[in-house]
């Protein structure tokens, strides 16, 4: 392994573990700070509305009961109800790491399965695999994806708190969405392993089925799937929080709204996930209030980056022979 | 109806231009590209129709009353054109600016410009939406500095709007066609015939551009095709954050998505048009892609003939 493709991966699984950390010490945070909703507080005696700022101590004051106060050191800021981000972007995203793992296996589930088809089915599945992958490929991923959610759920995230079919219809739409990508690397692989003399000569000695796969293809095939499950993994991350940008995500949320002028509320989430604390990026972004738009999306785009840089540290690795 | 009928219409034409094909075997690639283009927009016409309905059923609208379907093509019109320019333009900045960037940074042979890219190209791994948050902000420094409107409005079409939502749109195609663009390159930079060119003495710049660039046109196309992809998956978000009038942002107003604190009502007609319409133009786009690419490659076409057979 070269020293430039080494120094890529241990600086990608260096990022990895120090969100995990990260993730660690913020889900010891009480869900108090993660739900709770303030309504300003005070800092250095100074009134203050919220989103706090990081790396402040406040003497905050509760929504429902203003005599009700207490002191808090945010790390990271607030969001808009006075919520600790930190506590926040740890615990939601252990739904969202859940929610990615569960939708990578179902690219990957679909992608093998067609890549095999395509490579080696029969005629129909193979003109099948194809067709799918071209129509699939005919969508804009983000409109096939928020069509396919629409379609399991009826439409955007509501105040209601969500059940299994949303859960559902996340993995497939994001599943849906990217397979063909990794049907065309396992179509492409086992093609080659298929051309290839060796491949002639294992079968002329009798190897077929399972045998030929686990000896001749398996080898050639798990370098190239573990590339693109990084690369993927970072897709999905990113089709995450795009879902989120367009209302699109897990959780139910709580209304918040801070006058009665008709402005849209923000969306506070009841249960913290990372596509939801991305939901109300556009209030944010007009009232210049970017902690707490920064915060989650840097989290998302800082794993999305660490599985790149794998993913671009072991491709050179995985480079089939020139024919 | 309406949606199931242009499904069969574009199905049977895609039939009649393949058989033509079958026919006039001097018009089969162009006709199988054409085959395809049918194909692709007949099933993606009937797969969001289905799409759509199973969520209308779900969220228990009530049908658009008849007429609506015929008003639609007015609907669209306006926003398919600010769309198609949008794509254009970032076409350009993007898939052609990442495309360039990759030639001039073999053709340079400058490692540290090639590593400077190559780092800046990893700006593909982040979202779309913060990019616009960043030239939203960039927006505001500049009249901050100099008191002039830059940003061009907001939810009506202007140049000023044109240019922050194409370049918005075009950065991640544009990483992303470089960072494919360069590996292409770099292979073909090590191909035996690009040694003997320098043995003889050829000039660098020629090198580039008639034994590296020439015989990797397939590829880079291949690659602006993903890249002209991606660009089109981020169209709905950039146009729904810049409140530009197009496609996208019609396709989710269509499906209920609303920017403000009141509620968007549903017009599945809208968004099935929409839908399809933008798919449709990568459909299109993609298939002068692949006739560009058996231009380039004639191997491309010959492969696509015996496969055929």
């Amino acid at each position: 392994m070269r020293l430039r493709s080494r120094i890529l991966a241990v600086f990608g699984a260096l990022i990895l573990a120090g969100l995990a950390v990260l993730v660690a010490i913020g889900v010891q945070i009480s869900d108090f700070w993660a739900t709770h909703i303030w309504a300003g507080g005070f800092i250095n005696n100074t009134a203050t509305l919220t989103p706090f700022p990081a790396f402040s101590r406040v003497e905050v004051f509760s929504l429902d009961d203003p005599n009700f106060h207490q002191t808090h050191f945010y790390l990271l800021g607030s969001d808009a109800g006075g919520r600790d981000l930190f506590a926040l972007v740890a615990k939601g995203s252990l739904p969202s790491v859940a929610l990615v793992a569960m939708a990578l296996a179902g690219r990957m589930v679909i992608g093998i399965v067609a890549g095999f088809g395509i490579a080696s089915g029969s005629t129909l599945f193979r003109n099948a695999a194809r067709a799918a992958g071209g129509w699939i490929a005919g969508f804009p991923y983000l409109a096939l994806a928020v069509l396919v959610i629409q379609a399991f759920t009826g439409g955007p995230s509501t105040i209601a708190q969500p059940g299994l079919a949303r859960t559902l219809a996340f993995v497939i739409a994001i599943s849906i969405v990217g397979w063909r990508d990794v049907a065309e690397v396992v179509a492409g692989r086992i093609e080659w392993v298929q051309s290839q003399p060796f491949s002639d000569g294992a079968r002329a000695v009798g190897s077929t089925g399972f045998d030929f796969f686990r000896r001749h293809v398996w080898p050639y095939l798990r370098p190239a799937l573990m590339v693109e499950l990084s690369f993927q993994a970072a897709a999905v991350l990113v089709l995450l929080a795009e879902l989120g940008f367009l209302q699109y995500y897990l959780g139910g949320f709580t209304n918040y709204s801070e006058d009665t002028q008709g402005v849209a509320g923000f969306h506070l989430a009841n249960t913290p996930e990372l596509g939801q604390l991305l939901s109300d990026v556009r209030l944010y972004a007009l009232r210049n209030q970017f902690f707490p738009v920064l915060v989650p999306a840097v989290a998302l785009a800082l794993a999305a980056l660490a599985f790149e840089i794998i993913g671009r540290a072991f491709r050179g690795r995985t480079d089939l022979p020139a024919a | 109806m309406l949606w199931v009928n242009l499904s069969l219409i574009c199905l049977i034409a895609a039939l009649l231009v393949g058989l033509a094909a079958l026919v006039q075997p001097r018009t089969a690639a162009i006709g199988r590209v054409l085959t395809t283009l049918g194909l692709q927009v007949a099933g993606v016409v009937v797969v969001t129709w289905i799409l759509v309905q199973r969520g209308q059923a779900i969220s228990r609208q009530l049908p658009p009353p008849p007429g609506t379907e015929t008003a639609i093509l007015g609907q669209i019109e306006a926003p398919a054109a600010a769309s198609l320019l949008l794509i254009i333009v970032a076409l350009f900045w993007g898939t052609g600016f990442g495309t360039f960037a990759a030639a001039f940074a073999v053709g340079a042979k400058r490692p540290k410009l090639a590593l400077l890219l190559g780092v800046v190209s990893l700006v593909w791994v982040m979202p779309t939406f913060l990019l616009a948050i960043l030239a939203q902000d960039l927006q505001a420094q500049i009249y901050n500095w100099s008191h002039v409107n830059v940003s061009g409005g907001y939810a009506a079409f202007s140049a000023g709007q044109l240019a922050w939502s194409a370049a918005v749109l075009a950065i991640r195609p544009a990483a992303y066609a470089y960072r494919q663009g360069s590996i292409l390159i770099a292979d073909q930079s090590r191909a035996l015939f690009v040694r003997t060119a320098l043995s003889k003495g050829l000039p660098w710049g020629m090198i580039v551009r008639r034994h590296i660039v020439r015989p990797a046109a397939a590829g880079l196309l291949q690659t602006a095709s993903s890249s002209i992809r991606l660009m089109f998956g981020s169209l709905p978000l950039v146009e729904f954050f810049f409140g530009y009038p197009g496609l996208g942002q019609l396709l989710l107003h269509g499906l209920g998505v609303s920017s403000g604190d009141s509620s968007q009502p549903p017009e599945p007609g809208v968004a099935i048009a929409a839908a399809v319409v933008l798919a449709s133009m990568l459909a299109v786009l993609e298939a002068l892609i692949r006739v560009l690419m058996q231009k380039a490659d004639p191997r491309i076409a010959e492969a696509a003939t015996e496969a055929a057979a």
